[in-house]
């Protein structure tokens, strides 16, 4: 079972955004729990997070920092506690959330027969982009991403970087509200890492949910840091 | 164009744009099909097939190719994320399972395309029936397409994906075959098309009606899973109103019409109708079991209890389905045909009267417990719980319809034989000649 534990940096005041103190919440977490079968990966995790703030994710193998994601993404239904996302309570109310979020997991969601131009039309056609318009959303992206020259060879060719790289482009592609990032410095070179910022920093506007090994790379951007533990509670300075 | 229907497209296009590139599924099809009619050719030792046997050879070959297809018809979605793109995407999921069944479509039509010919050069001597039989094979892939398409996408996130398939698919849609062979039979039959066994031994219209209740069935489980949305109290076990209600709706309303029938019985004499009555009511009483075992299941996932005594909506169900199972010992009890049809016709009739007041008199009755879906000016539910009720609805109307019809053809037929044999036996000479042609 995986307690949490929330730390606010001295540098922000928590559950307040940063240009309107009025405004609501992106993320509000109570009591939030998921099992799997008897298994508790989740229990306990409570956060509020202002609209454009940045929040990192912190913990160790098996801690439930992916499965925190999933949820936040509505590809997991929670099983208990209270999640409001973007205003939208889950699991009810998770269709009016589609089309407003970016998720970067693991996995690139790219398919591998498929060019990366070819990927990201089929991504746009899918958020409702078409024609000039996302021709020109996919061009100014791929030279973001230096990914211009790579751009239509076909997925299976690349090399695990510039997948990642189109995978962040695809998680970008629709301009979501909110963020969720899986560890999205994995297999970047230095110069993907400095592109990769240009698209999902924190300069963005976006409102960003950060899953991390590497605190010494993200903790610089948080607003709030989320510890999450195996069995104990576990705090960040 | 849409969002949805671009959305269709791109997937479609994905999907053949991937098979096109990677060759994965249709040439293993193609293959498949043309070594299984290399081994029909020598194990059947014949050079040319007419009749059944030349469409059951080709059925089961097209089948168990379609089997191929239809396994890896969702696995690049799950290997390469394909089902959370599209659940990140502001689209109904429903718009993925209608591209599946498109790109399916189009590959059973393809591999037709390549199989057909094939069939025709190993076993055909005329080719005939093959413009007819076009008609034929598009209306079995449809039905094909949309099974198949719904089990690949409930067998996909199973380790068994390959066995479990073929086990679950394959029982499903023996309807399907049994019309298609039966369609494509005397299109090759020797000599080309030949003309139909006398509709009097098959019911008019049966094969397209149970055609229809297949494809609507299949319609209407696709909308269940992929289409409305999940119950934010229930869950999933809300799933099982869609199943529950419409089989109660249409087996009260299977008593009524029995009721009707049974009036036209008294009024014409005609034992027609006695029969027609009877059916219905032994069909509606089929359903009510289903009703009752569903509504347990429900409650039990709802309310914690299999069975609410103090709930007016069950109870009344269930006196009105214990009503009716008296049906069968109070007709049977009586020996006289002609009086037994004239009781039994009272009885539904008044059964039948009753129902309706049952139902008024539990509308007015103050439940707390059992939900009143329709007890608004809107319906109660969101226009898309909406729409796939009304479709379950219609598949098990359909359904009702079809059994009712396949029992009345069964009885028909029974008796027809029944007159062949006892003119067969009797020993006036001519007898025999003057019936035979009714059945050959």
């Amino acid at each position: 079972m995986c307690r949490a534990t929330l730390d606010h940096p001295d540098h922000h005041n928590p559950g307040v955004g940063k240009d309107d103190p009025a405004a609501e919440p992106a993320l509000h977490l109570a009591g939030l729990r998921r099992d799997y079968g008897e298994r508790t990966a989740l229990d306990g995790v409570a956060l509020t997070l202002a609209a454009g703030d940045s929040l990192v994710v912190l913990g160790p193998n098996g801690a439930g920092k992916t499965t925190l994601l999933r949820i936040l993404a509505t590809l997991l239904r929670p099983s208990g506690g209270e999640v409001l996302v973007l205003g939208c309570s889950l699991p009810s109310e998770a269709w009016k959330l589609r089309g407003r979020i970016g998720y970067l997991g693991h996995e690139p969601l790219l398919y591998r027969d498929l060019s990366g131009r070819e990927n990201l039309r089929f991504h746009a056609k899918l958020h409702g982009i078409s024609g000039e318009r996302a021709e020109a959303r996919i061009a100014e992206l791929l030279a973001a991403a230096g990914m211009e020259r790579r751009a239509d060879e076909r997925i299976v060719e690349l090399s695990a970087g510039m997948r990642q790289r189109l995978a962040i482009c695809r998680c970008v592609l629709h301009e979501p509200e909110l963020l969720l990032l899986d560890e999205p410095d994995s297999n970047l070179d230095a110069e993907g890492r400095e592109l990769a910022r240009g698209l999902i920093g924190p300069d963005g506007g976006a409102t960003r949910v950060v899953v991390t090994h590497d605190p010494e790379r993200f903790l610089p951007e948080a607003d709030q840091v989320l510890r999450l533990g195996i069995g104990e509670t576990a705090a960040v300075s | 164009m849409t969002p949805s229907r671009a959305a269709f497209a791109a997937i479609l296009a994905k999907d053949l744009r991937s098979e096109l590139r990677t060759l994965q599924s249709l040439p293993a099809m193609a293959l498949f099909s043309v070594t299984t009619f290399v081994i029909f050719r020598f194990g059947l030792d014949r050079t040319t097939l007419s009749g059944s046997l030349a469409a059951g050879v080709l059925w089961a070959t097209l089948l168990f190719a379609a089997v191929l297809g239809i396994n890896r018809l969702f696995v690049a979605e799950r290997e390469e994320g394909g089902f959370d793109a599209i659940r990140l995407a502001p689209i109904d999921r429903s718009v993925l399972f209608t591209a599946k069944v498109a790109a399916l479509l189009i590959y059973l039509l393809t591999l037709e395309l390549i199989a057909v010919p094939i069939f025709a050069l190993f076993f055909l001597d005329s080719l005939e029936g093959l413009a007819p039989l076009v008609l034929v094979l598009v209306l079995a892939d449809l039905g094909l397409a949309a099974t198949g398409t719904l089990i690949s996408s409930m067998a996909v996130n199973s380790r068994a994906r390959d066995l479990l398939v073929p086990l679950v698919l394959l029982p499903l849609v023996v309807p399907l075959m049994i019309a298609a062979t039966g369609a494509t039979d005397p299109l090759l039959a020797v000599g080309g098309s030949r003309p139909l066994p006398p509709r009097s031994m098959y019911g008019k219209g049966l094969r397209p009606l149970s055609i229809a209740t297949v494809a609507m069935l299949a319609v209407s489980l696709s909308l269940v899973f992929f289409y409305a949305p999940l119950d934010a109290d229930q869950g999933f076990i809300q799933k099982i109103f869609y199943l529950h209600v419409p089989l109660a709706i249409v087996a009260l309303c299977g008593f009524v019409v029995g009721g009707i029938f049974a009036i036209a019985h008294l009024r014409s004499g005609n034992r027609k109708w006695d029969a027609y009555s009877y059916v219905s009511i032994h069909m509606s009483v089929i359903l009510g079991v289903a009703v009752l075992i569903t509504g347990a299941i429900w409650a039990k996932a709802s309310w914690g209890h299999w069975w609410v005594w103090g709930e007016p909506t069950l109870v009344s169900f269930l006196i009105v389905f214990l009503m009716y199972a008296t049906y069968y010992p109070f007709r049977y009890a009586i020996d006289d045909p002609e009086r037994q049809a004239r009781y039994a016709s009272v009885f539904a009739i008044t059964a039948g009267a009753f129902v309706p007041l049952n139902f008024l008199a539990v509308r007015m009755a103050q439940s707390l417990v059992h939900p009143r879906v329709f007890a608004t000016t809107n319906g109660g539910l969101p226009a898309e719980m909406m729409l796939t009720f009304l479709c379950c609805l219609a598949a098990m109307a359909l359904l009702w319809v079809t059994l009712v019809k396949f029992e009345l053809t069964a009885k028909s037929a029974s008796g027809q034989v029944k007159r062949l044999r006892r003119a067969l036996d009797a020993p006036a000479p001519g007898a025999a000649s003057r019936i035979a042609p009714e059945v050959s």
